[in-house]
């Protein structure tokens, strides 16, 4: 796995290209801004980009809008962004325009290279990668006649888990449960919830973190 | 008439009309100038009394047209009596200026007519009033250009005036000193005395009348022509003021050309004719049309000064800011005038509202200063023509003190006030541009080295558990653990002081991150798409924050927050179920919102919000 690396904090930077190495993958060139990390995605077409949200002029989202169009020219890099930020708007803007192949990290987990690097093989192999405190948070929002008390235990971990953007194959070998009661649930919960999408998209992260937020 | 003529009120309240009559009119006006300043009034209206009675002494064959009829001698004494009455009231009333003394000249010239003809009268009286009369036609040149400064301004209209003089002078010199009335062919009013003859020339006489006569009628046309062109390029605030009494001066000059051109044609003058009969009374209507027009002068300045007077008066009903300005705007019958305040803390003109104004008068305006103490206080702008008529800085600065003063006090609060709201605007931009500072500082600084120091103790840890050290391994683990928890610690707490996604994305994506978090359900209905401006939308998500905040206080479990977006703020009404009481403890908000312009209204469950956005 081939990936570049774009961060204006070398520190934080340096930290996540060492994490990488050590787990095995092939960082092939380091970005400090947006500019730099276009560049380097030219040059390599590497198979997956982690960007950081915040970076040089404005350090406001420059990191997403880069992201946004890496997918937008090249559908064969994948993007992880990284972010201080626990703003599920973030994460749903990212998702907005492709679903598939992009993730949204909270920064203080890509030091476990155990979760950076399931999270780059993820959005290596086309899932969608959302960060499970910002879903956990959308699980606690208020809600009028909460939706969520109708679904059982095991459905509520299966949301979940589709709201993090697992594809069904990963939940059932997450929760050790064949891949077919994995779609049934799916299907149940999407009926009883009444998201509008095929429980088998890309889309369907997009559906359930909306259905969380509204 | 003499109504015009009010004391000079030094506390400011308006002063009583009763001070009618002739003599406390001349009380009035005399301060230590005054007797030096009605005396030229007393001798003319002493001279029109013995005119009357001269004119009432009937003589067999009549000497002067006033003798021919009744009517004749009334129409006569009432142009020069009113012209002096009039002058006199316009000279008096605190009028700058020698309109009033013209005014007078002419009614004196006017009646010298009939002392010429007062036939068992003084042969001095007589031969006076034949070098006085002529000086009718010099006089009205100099009132009609003079009027209504009192000065000539410009070299042709002082020229005008200074050829009419001369010109007058030396034919009335000539005429006394060389005219024999006994060998003029044409006498009719006069035909036997003149006190100052030096040596009869009965010819040079013919011929210098005959120039006179051209004289008068070409000065006469010259002097019509220019009133009715004065009067066509004037502003309308200026033709306002001009009209009564340069209109009847055209008049008067244009019967005296009549006049001389009857006398040209035929110069045997004989006031049993009817053309010049009928010439006679045109030419006494003239005057009486000026002498009312000149009084109308006086009564409207005091009008003026009244109506300004009577604002000072009606202050206790607090007329709105600008009433000075309309007040006097509408009295003088100038549209464009206005009026500044001076203050001195900031050194700048205000208007009634307390905006800074600068001081640009228009090419036909004129800026009257009105001071008090010596200090400025305030100043008129208005058109020039006001300048003369009006005693613009007296009368201001006298009646209406205390509408000035109450005006430049209200300015003075009014700028002061938007001074200091400018000034809370500037309090809360700074907090929030703290805030927001301070967020980034955390995000860039603190929180950028705890993860750096959580991935230090990871590698660390590692490197204990590679090394067989479990207890290290351990301590360790605590360590990162710890550390993540003062990064999520320490990333609420940035949250808490300003949200970044705020300034990045806008007040949505702002209050659906609150809203997650938010300890009650919370429903967001009609919540605008587009940015508005920072502190704005900075208020806004305060004031929903902390309405929502204070719902949970009550109980509630409930939010509905609608906004209703406008031209130029945004409206939000928040209503909860709650049932709880709960102290109205949105105070600091109240004041942020209010500081933008901006009100916050608690009543029970509900909270309205008002945030100007323009």
């Amino acid at each position: 796995m081939r990936v570049v690396v774009a961060d204006d904090a070398m520190l934080t930077r340096e930290g996540i290209v060492h994490v990488l190495d050590e787990a095995g993958v092939d960082v092939v060139a380091q970005a400090a801004d947006a500019d730099g990390l276009l560049r380097e995605v030219t040059r390599w077409t590497p198979d997956v980009a982690v960007v950081d949200i915040k970076m040089p002029p404005t350090h406001t989202d420059e990191g997403l809008v880069a992201a946004q169009r890496i997918r937008d020219e090249r559908p064969d890099v994948a993007v992880l962004v990284l972010s201080q930020y626990l703003e599920p708007s973030y994460a749903m803007r990212l998702l907005d325009r492709h679903p598939e192949k992009v993730g949204y990290l909270l920064k203080e987990r890509v030091f476990a290279a155990a979760v950076l690097v399931d999270a780059l093989r993820r959005v290596c192999d086309g899932e969608t990668v959302v960060d499970p405190t910002i879903v956990s948070r959308l699980f606690r929002r208020r809600r009028d006649d909460d939706p969520l008390a109708t679904l059982s235990h095991r459905e509520h971990e299966v949301l979940g888990l589709v709201a993090e953007g697992l594809s069904n194959r990963a939940i059932a070998d997450r929760l050790h449960v064949a891949g077919r009661t994995v779609e049934a649930h799916v299907t149940q919960i999407f009926l009883k919830l009444g998201v509008d999408t095929s429980p088998d998209s890309h889309r369907r992260v997009l559906a359930v973190l909306s259905f969380l937020r509204r | 008439m003499s109504e015009a003529i009010v004391a000079d009120d030094h506390d400011g309240a308006a002063t009583a009309p009763g001070q009618n009559d002739a003599a406390a009119a001349v009380a009035a006006a005399s301060g230590p100038l005054g007797v030096g300043r009605s005396l030229p009034f007393l001798l003319a209206l002493g001279f029109a009394g013995v005119s009357v009675a001269v004119v009432a002494h009937v003589t067999e064959a009549p000497r002067s047209y006033a003798a021919t009829s009744t009517s004749a001698a009334i129409v006569d004494l009432a142009a020069g009596l009113g012209l002096i009455v009039a002058g006199a009231a316009y000279g008096l009333a605190r009028q700058r200026g020698s309109v009033g003394l013209l005014s007078a000249m002419i009614g004196v010239a006017w009646l010298s007519v009939d002392w010429i003809g007062w036939d068992d009268g003084p042969a001095i009286a007589r031969s006076v009033a034949m070098i006085v009369a002529p000086f009718l036609l010099p006089l009205v040149v100099h009132l009609s250009v003079a009027f209504p400064t009192g000065r000539v301004s410009g070299r042709l209209a002082r020229s005008l005036v200074a050829v009419a003089y001369g010109a007058t002078a030396s034919v009335s010199l000539a005429w006394a000193l060389l005219r024999d009335p006994f060998f003029d062919r044409n006498c009719w009013s006069n035909c036997t005395v003149n006190s100052f003859l030096v040596r009869a020339e009965p010819d040079a006489v013919r011929s210098l009348t005959v120039l006179w006569l051209y004289f008068s009628l070409a000065t006469g046309v010259v002097v019509a022509t220019t009133c009715v062109e004065r009067l066509s390029r004037a502003s309308h605030a200026a033709r306002r003021i001009l009209t009564p009494v340069v209109g009847p001066a055209a008049l008067v000059a244009a019967t005296q050309a009549l006049y001389a051109a009857l006398l040209v044609a035929d110069p045997a003058e004989n006031p049993d004719r009817g053309v010049f009969t009928a010439a006679f009374f045109a030419r006494a209507a003239a005057l009486v049309a000026l002498a009312a027009g000149i009084t109308w002068a006086v009564r409207s300045a005091e009008r003026t000064r009244r109506s300004v007077a009577r604002l000072a008066d009606e202050l206790g009903a607090a007329p709105p800011p600008g009433s000075l300005r309309a007040a006097l705007a509408r009295s003088l019958g100038d549209d464009r005038l206005d009026v500044a305040y001076w203050l001195s803390g900031p050194r700048a003109y205000v208007d009634a509202s307390g905006q800074q104004v600068a001081l640009s008068p228009g090419p036909t305006q004129a800026v009257t200063p009105i001071e008090r103490n010596g200090q400025p206080v305030a100043v008129v702008i208005h058109d020039r023509s006001l300048e003369a008529r009006h005693d613009l800085e007296r009368e201001i600065g006298a009646a209406s003190r205390l509408a000035v003063d109450n005006e430049r006090l209200r300015a003075q609060g009014l700028a002061q006030l938007s001074d200091l709201r400018a000034s809370r605007v500037r309090v809360v931009e700074t907090a929030d541009d703290t805030r927001r500072q301070l967020e980034r500082n955390l995000h860039d600084g603190a929180q950028q080295r705890l993860l750096a120091l959580s991935y230090e103790l990871q590698l660390a840890e590692a490197d204990a558990r590679a090394a067989g050290d479990t207890r290290l391994a351990g301590v360790l683990t605590e360590a990162c653990e710890r550390a993540g928890t003062a990064l999520v610690e320490l990333r609420d707490l940035a949250h808490g002081i300003f949200p970044a996604i705020l300034t990045e994305a806008g007040l949505g994506p702002a209050l659906a991150t609150f809203v997650d978090m938010a300890p009650l359900r919370v429903e967001l209905v009609d919540l605008p798409d587009e940015r508005l401006p920072h502190h704005a939308e900075t208020a806004v998500y305060l004031a929903v924050t902390a309405a929502v905040e204070h719902a949970a206080r009550r109980s509630a479990s409930r939010v509905v927050a609608a906004f209703k977006p406008a031209d130029s703020e945004l409206a939000v009404e928040l209503v909860d179920d709650g049932t709880g009481d709960s102290p109205d403890d949105l105070i600091h908000i109240r004041d942020r919102v209010g500081a933008l312009g901006g009100r916050l209204d608690v009543d029970g469950s509900r909270v309205q919000v008002v945030i100007p956005c323009g």
